[in-house]
């Protein structure tokens, strides 16, 4: 990788960084005005490996929907284990086309294996369907597998050896209890934040999240990645366990 | 409710009058159940060679009738004088039945009789249907094993499930270390990649696969040989050759070893 490119790739992260932590200090001091409605979320992961063992990341998001429709995200993932930052991702979408539940949008994501030099870095145009009770997304997953150990940190880097095209999705469901004191989502899929699974990943996640005081809410996530896929054993590769909070800024 | 009720057990009728069964596709084994049973069955024994010579690896043969049996036997056909044993890279027969089982031995027999040479196999996702493992143990083997090969380590690995597991990496993080020969490859079934949008199955984490890549090039690992998305791709990533064999009888790759060096070739 040429120096440009570790600078470059070194700017990136920084402007990432600085931004996520920057812009919801700017919007937390409007959160009167109607152009924006966002908020923070954090948690700490606990990654049960088959083969690799337990891990402990920390992950922080942020999430911002402006003027209604425009809904942008970003978020970094930081393991103990190495210790290190093993992944961040940026994404914008297009929600609620004319009130029909219906977006589009593009993520990218750096899924960043610190201890073996190498990452997966993406980028993922989808669909998106979300209505009050379900929601579905369908894209591309576009993955680079990284193995050039000076350009694993920078989400858009994709010269690499091998790139590959996989069929993105998810679909799941939200209900509401209790006046909205307790909300269960369900879904599987191929992903996450985080994470950009292969087309036969069936991925399970449930999250429990409770209001404990406006703007205050707890979740505890389970995520459970079966080896192989449909027609293989159901044994277990990757169980995650995640507990956080968000608040509404 | 009454015609879902009909609708139902027509279908359960039909299935069980076809003889098909679903939860067959659920009921394979796990790693670490054939990483122990293995334990308890013979090893491979090392082959006294001397470079250069040839081998062969073949992939999904996905034997289930006389006829995919002599299409395996064929490739008599295609050996060499200089091929000293044969790979098969999983995905041996379609449903894991022991009838299938023998019928491919049998074959691979037959394939490998004139020229008097050994073969050596690892199980697939097939290999493991309905209960596959009971009859891949009984009549193939250890589904993990390793042996010397003059020059060259060979090392099965069972990634059948989509994943090693923690005892299968332990072992073969202690084999790829303990080595003395000038070459190493490792044959198996899942291949990392993706050739396809609609690949459904591979290795199943990419984490896992990224540290696996890690410790073959640290421990100098020539070719990591797979089959399963019946495509020849070939990656080269760090010094190592990551190359995935289509379908037999489509392709067959023969991989010579020198004293110096291997080197592959594709033959259709």
């Amino acid at each position: 990788m040429s120096r440009f490119g570790v600078r470059f790739s070194r700017a990136c992260i920084t402007l990432c960084i600085a931004g996520f932590f920057t812009v919801p200090c700017f919007g937390a001091t409007n959160t009167n005005v109607s152009w924006i409605s966002h908020d923070m979320e954090a948690y700490a992961a606990l990654d049960v490996n088959r083969m690799l063992g337990v891990s402990f990341d920390t992950r922080v998001l942020y999430r911002a929907l402006l003027w209604d429709h425009v809904r942008a995200s970003a978020g970094i993932s930081f393991t103990w284990m190495s210790p290190s930052l093993d992944g961040y991702f940026l994404s914008v979408r297009y929600e609620n086309i004319l009130d029909t539940g219906l977006g589009a949008g593009v993520s990218f994501i750096a899924d960043i294996f610190p201890a073996s030099l190498k990452a997966v870095h993406g980028i993922i145009p989808s669909l998106s369907w979300r209505m009050q009770f379900f929601f579905a997304e369908f894209g591309v997953a576009l993955r680079s597998f990284t193995a050039d150990s000076a350009a694993i940190w920078n989400i858009f880097h994709y010269a690499s050896p091998v790139f590959e095209t996989l069929f993105h999705y998810q679909i799941g469901c939200t209900f509401a209890f209790f006046n909205e004191f307790w909300t269960l989502t369900a879904s599987f899929g191929n992903f996450d934040e985080f994470y950009i699974g292969n087309f036969g990943t069936i991925m399970l996640r449930m999250r429990n999240e409770f209001l404990v005081s406006a703007p205050w809410r707890v979740f505890a996530d389970v995520t459970i990645r079966p080896s192989g896929s449909l027609a293989l054993a159901g044994t277990y590769a990757v169980i995650f366990i995640c507990i956080g909070g968000r608040v509404t800024l | 409710m009454m015609r879902a009720v009909l609708a139902a057990a027509l279908g359960a009728v039909l299935m069980l009058g076809c003889s098909l069964d679903p939860f067959g596709f659920l009921a394979s084994s796990d790693v670490d159940e054939r990483f122990n049973d293995g334990l308890s069955l013979p090893a491979p024994t090392n082959l006294s060679l001397t470079p250069p010579y040839s081998f062969v690896v073949i992939a999904d043969t996905h034997v289930h009738d006389a006829e995919s049996a002599a299409r395996v036997a064929s490739l008599s056909l295609k050996l060499i004088a200089a091929d000293e044993f044969v790979l098969a890279a999983g995905d041996l027969v379609q449903n894991g039945l022991r009838s299938d089982v023998i019928l491919f031995t049998n074959a691979m027999r037959e394939a490998t009789a004139a020229l008097g040479i050994p073969w050596f196999a690892v199980p697939g996702n097939h290999d493991l249907y309905f209960g596959g493992w009971t009859n891949f143990r009984e009549h193939i083997g250890r589904s993990i094993y390793s042996f010397s090969a003059g020059a060259l380590r060979v090392i099965a690995m069972d990634s059948a499930n989509g994943t090693l597991g923690k005892k299968q990496y332990d072992w073969l993080s202690q084999t790829l270390a303990s080595r003395s020969e000038a070459h190493c490859i490792v044959f198996t079934h899942f291949q990392f990649f993706s050739p396809a949008i609609t690949e459904t199955q591979q290795y199943t984490d990419i984490e896992e696969a990224a540290y696996l890549m890690y410790l073959f090039e640290t421990r100098s690992v020539s070719y990591v040989l797979s089959g399963h998305s019946h495509a020849d791709v070939h990656h080269m990533i760090n010094g190592v050759s990551y190359l995935t064999v289509a379908n037999h009888p489509a392709s067959i790759v023969r991989m010579t070893v020198t004293a110096t060096n291997m080197t592959h070739v594709v033959l259709h």
